[in-house]
């Protein structure tokens, strides 16, 4: 029995897990507000790149494929008791072993299928809603601000589109940015106060584009809940279509 | 002489007022996808699923830059607004002006491509001309790789038609009027054959494309998202048996990717339309919904409507329709119920179909885990037992369920985004 705590890396939370899945009272804790707790006194787990991927791997073989997809795709979910239903899911690889990913009626596997589709869904989403500013020296720059953490997802997907620019996503929420500069991706810190000022010619596009988007709405048909329902609120902040102040 | 004053005028607008004109004359064109299509290596990349960047205040997906070349035109179709006799501002953007345009739009991501249509300029070979040119400066001059729709001027010759395909992703010829009688009333000028001549020939060469790409892996590309077209509903008399007869065979001849379905929204006061008071959306989104079963779900046209009986119910959707008349044939057990029974039950999609097949492997299904699984219950508990057991009304008629189904009728909510939200919209795929 005991905690184990560990980085906040992905890699991290992989070797937590497979050091835990053997433990069957064992809890997953993050590293930051680390408190030892008396009666169950904290394990540090270092993250080792090569342990992690064999662990996945071997996750793969037991309970096939997609196991080790939806746990990446769960720790850039944002929600509740993240770590706990990871730990519940592997070990459940071990005890179900193939059947593990078509009990979908299992609450746990229902929750991590849930939360890696939410985070396709709105990765998914934020490759069309994501807007990218010119900036003095033509680097494009664009600020989101996701409810999960689809910034790996997002990067990717610009990665093949955007290729011939240079490119900066701002994940403002999380103070993260994505930086594609001659060819190469990497992630780093940014800080949520960070806006870069456009280039002169920025707002005349910008204004073109709106005039599209208003000319092209049928008046007889107006129908905002479904706007909202394509475009929620939260995320029209950063989309030049929808700012009024111009 | 009305293209020559209006080009004129025309000089004087700045871009943004071109853009305005441009984009009003296109936007009842209901087509918005940017799906079929796997492109990459210039600048920018067609994502085979489709991406809708926004919503504009109608709640249709914007997925393209969708604007005509020209406002002008010299056809008088009494259901369009850009038709001759129509007294608005004309425009008109230059090849140059649209290769631009696209790419910009494209490099901020508010666009996945361009939509190109427009008014017929002078004629349908000129009209064919410069659009061609415009896509061709945006694939040749931009190395542009993303998404391109392009429509084809019925009238244009075979050549100009040819080329569409090699610069487009997808191509559409618009149908308009499911009937000839309509064409011939409403949009003189224009002829049945003269729409399906290039549509056919479309055809022909898209699939011609398609198998000269299995075995010669770098033959070009020909509009590898297919081919679609559009009809009004609405404007003419003609019956949703006969709009989606007419789908199921463009279908199954044209292999068409996609019909799509434009509520005539009254853009005139002619004699000839119809006194709309508001464009049928009811109506609209019954035809989306059946077409739907037409393509995923197995059904026929002529299983959903009949002489009889020759249009879609408001009240409730096709399928629950088709259930309620075909009760014999429910409720169906879940655990062992094939594919194509339980794609007809009321309340199960394509997608919690797969996923019932899989779980039901691991595990027997009682009808709480059908919820889980993405199944409507609230519509399936009529139609379905899971394990035996079966949770609908004691006395099972057609007039029963719908007193149930109406009660229990919330107010619509907006449509759930499913996996990729671009693949679960209307105007996707």
């Amino acid at each position: 029995m005991g905690t184990y705590v560990y980085d906040n890396s992905f890699t991290g939370l992989v070797c937590a897990i497979k050091a835990a899945a053997i433990d069957p009272a064992a809890e997953i804790t993050l590293a930051a507000p680390c408190q030892e707790n008396l009666f169950s006194p904290a394990v540090e787990i270092a993250a080792s790149i090569a342990e992690c991927a064999a662990f996945l791997r071997k996750l793969d073989t037991l309970a096939g494929p997609g196991t080790a997809e939806n746990i990446k795709l769960c720790w850039l979910w944002t929600g509740p008791e993240k770590e706990k239903t990871l730990l519940t899911y592997a070990r459940m690889a071990f005890s179900k072993g193939k059947a593990l990913n078509d009990l979908l009626a299992d609450p746990v596997v229902a929750k991590v299928q849930k939360a890696a589709a939410a985070v396709l869904r709105e990765g998914h989403r934020f490759k069309g809603l994501l807007r990218f500013t010119e900036l003095r020296d033509g680097t494009l720059y664009a600020r989101i601000e996701p409810d999960h953490n689809v910034l790996p997802l997002v990067a990717a997907h610009f990665k093949r589109r955007t290729a011939a620019s240079d490119w900066v996503i701002h994940d403002a929420k999380r103070e993260l940015a994505a930086l594609y500069f001659g060819g190469r991706l990497r992630l780093a810190q940014l800080d949520a106060e960070t806006r870069p000022p456009p280039s002169d010619g920025e707002p005349q596009v910008a204004g073109l584009w709106r005039s599209f988007f208003t000319a092209v709405a049928i008046k007889e048909r107006l129908n905002p809940r479904a706007q909202r329902g394509g475009v929620p609120l939260k995320y029209r902040g950063n989309m030049p279509e929808f700012d009024s102040d111009i | 002489m009305c293209y020559a004053i209006c080009a004129e005028k025309n000089g004087a607008m700045t871009l943004e007022q071109k853009i305005a004109i441009l984009s009003a004359g296109a936007k009842y064109d209901a087509s918005c996808s940017s799906s079929g299509s796997d492109r990459a290596g210039g600048n920018g990349a067609a994502h085979a699923s489709g991406i809708c960047h926004s919503w504009a205040a109608d709640g249709r997906c914007i997925s393209l830059l969708k604007i005509l070349m020209a406002n002008a035109c010299v056809y008088d179709c009494a259901y369009c607004v850009n038709r001759r006799s129509n007294d608005i501002p004309r425009a008109e953007l230059t090849p140059d002006e649209i290769a631009s345009l696209t790419f910009e739009f494209y490099r901020r991501n508010y666009i996945e491509g361009l939509f190109l249509s427009s008014g017929v300029v002078v004629s349908p070979d000129h009209t064919m001309e410069l659009m061609l040119e415009a896509v061709r400066k945006l694939r040749e001059e931009k190395r542009f790789t993303g998404y391109i729709h392009l429509k084809v001027i019925p009238g244009a010759s075979r050549e100009l038609i040819d080329r569409a395909g090699l610069y487009a992703d997808r191509v559409s010829v618009n149908i308009e009027l499911p009937t000839s009688g309509s064409l011939a009333r409403l949009a003189p000028g224009k002829t049945k054959e003269g729409i399906l001549r290039p549509m056919s020939r479309l055809a022909e060469r898209i699939s011609a494309s398609r198998d000269e790409r299995k075995s010669i892996k770098n033959a070009p590309l020909y509009a590898p998202g297919g081919q679609s077209t559009q009809l009004i509903i609405g404007a003419s008399p003609e019956t949703d048996l006969q709009i989606m007869r007419l789908s199921e065979a463009l279908y199954k001849k044209m292999s068409l990717k996609r019909v799509y379905y434009s509520a005539f929204v009254p853009v005139s006061a002619d004699s000839r339309l119809p006194a709309l008071k508001e464009p049928p959306l009811a109506r609209e989104h019954r035809l989306y919904q059946a077409d739907w079963l037409l393509r995923f779900y197995g059904f026929a046209a002529d299983e959903l409507l009949n002489e009889k009986c020759p249009c879609l119910d408001l009240t409730f959707d096709p399928k629950t329709m088709w259930a309620l008349n075909n009760l014999d044939k429910f409720p169906l057990e879940v655990n062992t119920a094939e594919h194509l029974e339980l794609l007809r039950v009321p309340g199960i999609g394509a997608l919690s179909a797969q996923k019932i097949l899989r779980a039901r492997r691991a595990a027997r299904l009682n009808l709480e885990d059908l919820g889980r699984l993405g199944v409507v219950m609230k519509r399936a508990v009529y139609f379905v037992t899971a394990g035996g057991r079966y949770g609908g009304l004691k006395k099972n008629s057609a007039e029963n369920i719908k007193t149930r189904l109406l009660e229990k009728k919330e107010p619509a909510a907006a449509p759930q985004p499913g996996l990729f939200s671009a693949t679960a919209q209307p105007g996707e795929l």
